[in-house]
């Protein structure tokens, strides 16, 4: 069986999660918004299936360059919500246009299930911070969901695994 | 000095009146009437539209010295209302930034005026959506857009900074956004290094007379302090852990040797602020909890010591300086104590309401701390250092207090401060006040309670020593307000001789809103 973007968590991503933890009492307590997050880029490039039943679309608006790449961490519980995702998939910014970029989905498992997206600009392969551990690159949530001082939660990131349908986020 | 007639009547040319007009209409659709009829001096808190101003030779009272070249920026919370919704607190508004030139000949001087709003991510969104989209400091605005980091927020309305040709915008939040020093136009957040990016930057960076420029931020639990060289490159930085949470730290005091902050017992109720209430709306205050005083070795920044003293909130610092052998070194410092923060807060949204608030000052204090002296600190907290802290009070009403520049980080004689002078229940300032520390002397001017006067800042006469000993041979330069007139102005006085009252009013055709922060630099 092809195993589609599902990735155990990365080395990178285990160190990011536990930045966000201490990021999360951080911006807490600050006017900084969204701490860091899961978004990384797994250790093995993915393999995108073309076949899938469960495939879906994202629609990215708001891209403000085309330099480095997109990262996408889809997660499938609260408990995992920007820890440990069941998906990463990359794209190359450079293919934005106006903004804007197309991204497929594969293999989605079924249910409900809730993404961020960050632009990784300088191709590092995850989200910089800057010396407070605020982050330096743009990145958003399903739904569009914002956090009030703090990512938003799960539920309000969630969307339906509907295959060929297609989810608009916002970068800007 | 009066006024004369004929000044009067060329401030009612018709270009003015129809702007004022248009002033006051936009002032009553926000409920203008309110602020006109209880509390005429907090008419501009109504704010501005998001417009840019510019007027050109403007008119000038009296005679403006013909030393006086140069350009005058200031920075303030200029936009309060966007739709329906309206900022809850002063410290909300977005940057407003103002430039008034001084140039023309001897005898002759031509005066300009110009404003444009800090072109933010936040005021950029904003104002193409027609209503607000963020969190402000304090005023509780659910999210309606990505909230990505610190800078996210920033409204860029604090002071201004010209570093090496380029002129920032300060908040303290986040950022310093560069602006064009001719157009005022917004080029971005100045991105120090690439791990400097979007962190916290204070509004009152220090400028020592080499030019040398520390400033600090903080966040949460954590702070950053800077050594910035005159040329603009970041020599040192260095984040560490607060003795205590520092949600709201706005200032601070740089001695030959030393970085000293007063943290305010203070801290942020987290489920508050998840609650949705505002940033401000989640600050606790701690009465019965310390001051800590921070000092921090300009040579080393990891070497820290923390002196404690009873809860007391600063906004402003006129100077420190420092003498003594290494180890037990006596740090000098002036600053101006302001009322616990649940009071200052509450008043601040008063006047956000066009509400005047029960008559408060804050006051000038001066303190010695013996660094290594034996003892406990003022009213027997102990210390977390071993220091004896000296408090000097006095009474009057002030705020904004200001040094000669060839002063900052050395022992300083003279402060300057706006106060209030029989104001009775009228909001704000109206007259300006010089100490001298040595002799104890005490000299104000005032005008009348129809006039709210702002921060003045000193600016050196030309020719007069560049080193400390040059101290006070300046003029203060800063803004005001005439309530009867509705404009705003420039007031320019001899600091050597305060009592003697304005040499100059420059008259804008308009009124502007109150700012909080400016610096003159010379031509």
């Amino acid at each position: 069986m092809k195993k589609t973007a599902i990735t155990t968590q990365s080395r990178t991503a285990r160190r990011i999660s536990s930045r966000f933890v201490c990021g999360l009492a951080l911006c807490a307590a600050t006017t900084c918004g969204v701490p860091a997050l899961a978004a990384d880029a797994p250790t093995a490039p993915p393999a995108v299936s073309v076949s899938s039943p469960a495939e879906m679309e994202l629609e990215l608006s708001g891209i403000a360059s085309g330099e480095g790449q997109i990262l996408v961490s889809v997660f499938a519980t609260p408990e995992e919500w920007l820890k440990k995702p069941v998906a990463v998939v990359r794209a190359l910014a450079s293919a934005q246009k106006d903004g804007r970029l197309l991204i497929k989905l594969g293999a989605l498992p079924a249910g409900r299930l809730a993404l961020n997206v960050a632009h990784d600009i300088n191709g590092n392969g995850r989200l910089d911070m800057n010396a407070m551990r605020m982050p330096t690159e743009p990145f958003a949530f399903s739904n569009n969901a914002t956090g009030m001082f703090g990512p938003p939660k799960f539920d309000a990131a969630l969307f339906d695994v509907q295959a060929g349908a297609r989810l608009s986020v916002s970068l800007k | 000095m009066t006024m004369q007639r004929r000044d009067w009547l060329k401030l009612g040319a018709a270009g003015a009146l129809a702007w004022t007009g248009a002033q006051e209409a936009w002032a009553q659709g926000l409920g203008g009437a309110a602020f006109a009829s209880t509390a005429p001096e907090l008419a501009p808190l109504q704010g501005l539209r998001g417009e840019d101003l510019d007027a050109r030779d403007l008119v000038i009272e009296g005679r403006v010295p013909d030393g006086l070249r140069g350009t005058y920026y200031r920075n303030g919370p200029g936009l309060m209302a966007r739709g329906e919704e309206r900022y809850r607190h002063w410290f909300d508004g977005d940057g407003l930034v103002q430039a008034w030139t001084f140039g023309g000949s001897a005898g002759r001087a031509q005066v300009r005026h110009k404003a444009r709003f800090v072109q933010t991510r936040k005021f950029k969104a904003e104002a193409e959506a027609g209503r607000f989209l963020l969190p402000a400091f304090g005023t509780a605005i659910p999210p309606r857009m990505a909230i990505q980091n610190a800078d996210s927020l920033n409204v860029a309305n604090t002071s201004v900074l010209m570093l090496n040709g380029r002129l920032h915008a300060l908040w303290e939040g986040g950022s310093a956004y560069e602006l064009d020093p001719h157009t005022l136009a917004t080029r971005g957040p100045r991105v120090w290094s690439p791990e400097l990016a979007g962190m916290p930057f204070s509004a009152h960076p220090k400028v020592e007379p080499d030019g040398t420029v520390w400033n600090f931020g903080t966040a949460g639990d954590r702070m950053v302090v800077y050594q910035i060289s005159a040329r603009g490159q970041v020599l040192r930085s260095e984040v560490f852990d607060a003795p205590v949470p520092v949600p709201m730290v706005h200032d601070f005091a740089v001695s030959q040797r030393f970085l000293v902050f007063l943290l305010p017992p203070v801290d942020l109720d987290v489920a508050a602020l998840r609650g949705g209430q505002s940033m401000l709306d989640s600050m606790r205050w701690h009465a019965q909890e310390a001051t800590r005083v921070l000092v921090i070795d300009k040579a080393d920044f990891s070497r820290r010591r923390v002196f404690e003293m009873p809860a007391s909130l600063v906004f402003h610092f006129g100077n420190a300086w420092d003498e003594g052998p290494a180890g037990a070194e006596t740090l000098h410092l002036d600053y101006v104590e302001s009322r616990p923060l649940p009071q200052v807060n509450a008043e601040l949204r008063q006047v956000m309401r066009g509400e005047r608030p029960a008559p408060q000052t804050s006051q000038p204090r001066f303190m010695r701390l013996q660094m290594g002296a034996a003892g406990a600190g003022v009213a027997g907290l102990s210390p977390a250092s071993a220091g004896r802290i000296t408090l000097q009070s006095r009474s009057e009403s002030v705020e904004f207090p200001v040094v000669d520049p060839r002063v900052v980080g050395q022992r300083h004689r003279h402060v300057y401060y706006p106060t209030a002078v029989d104001l009775g229940t009228r909001w704000g300032f109206n007259g300006l006040m010089h100490l001298d520390l040595d002799s104890g002397r005490r000299e104000r001017f005032a005008f009348g309670p129809e006039v709210v006067l702002e921060e003045h800042v000193l600016v050196p006469k030309p020719g007069t020593p560049q080193g400390v000993a040059g101290e006070g041979q300046a003029w203060l330069l800063g803004l005001g307000y005439d309530c009867r007139r509705q404009r705003s102005f420039a007031s320019i006085f001899d600091a050597q001789a305060l009592s003697a009252g304005p040499l100059a009013r420059v008259w804008l055709p308009y009124w502007v809103t109150y700012g909080f922060h400016g610096k003159f630099y010379a031509a």
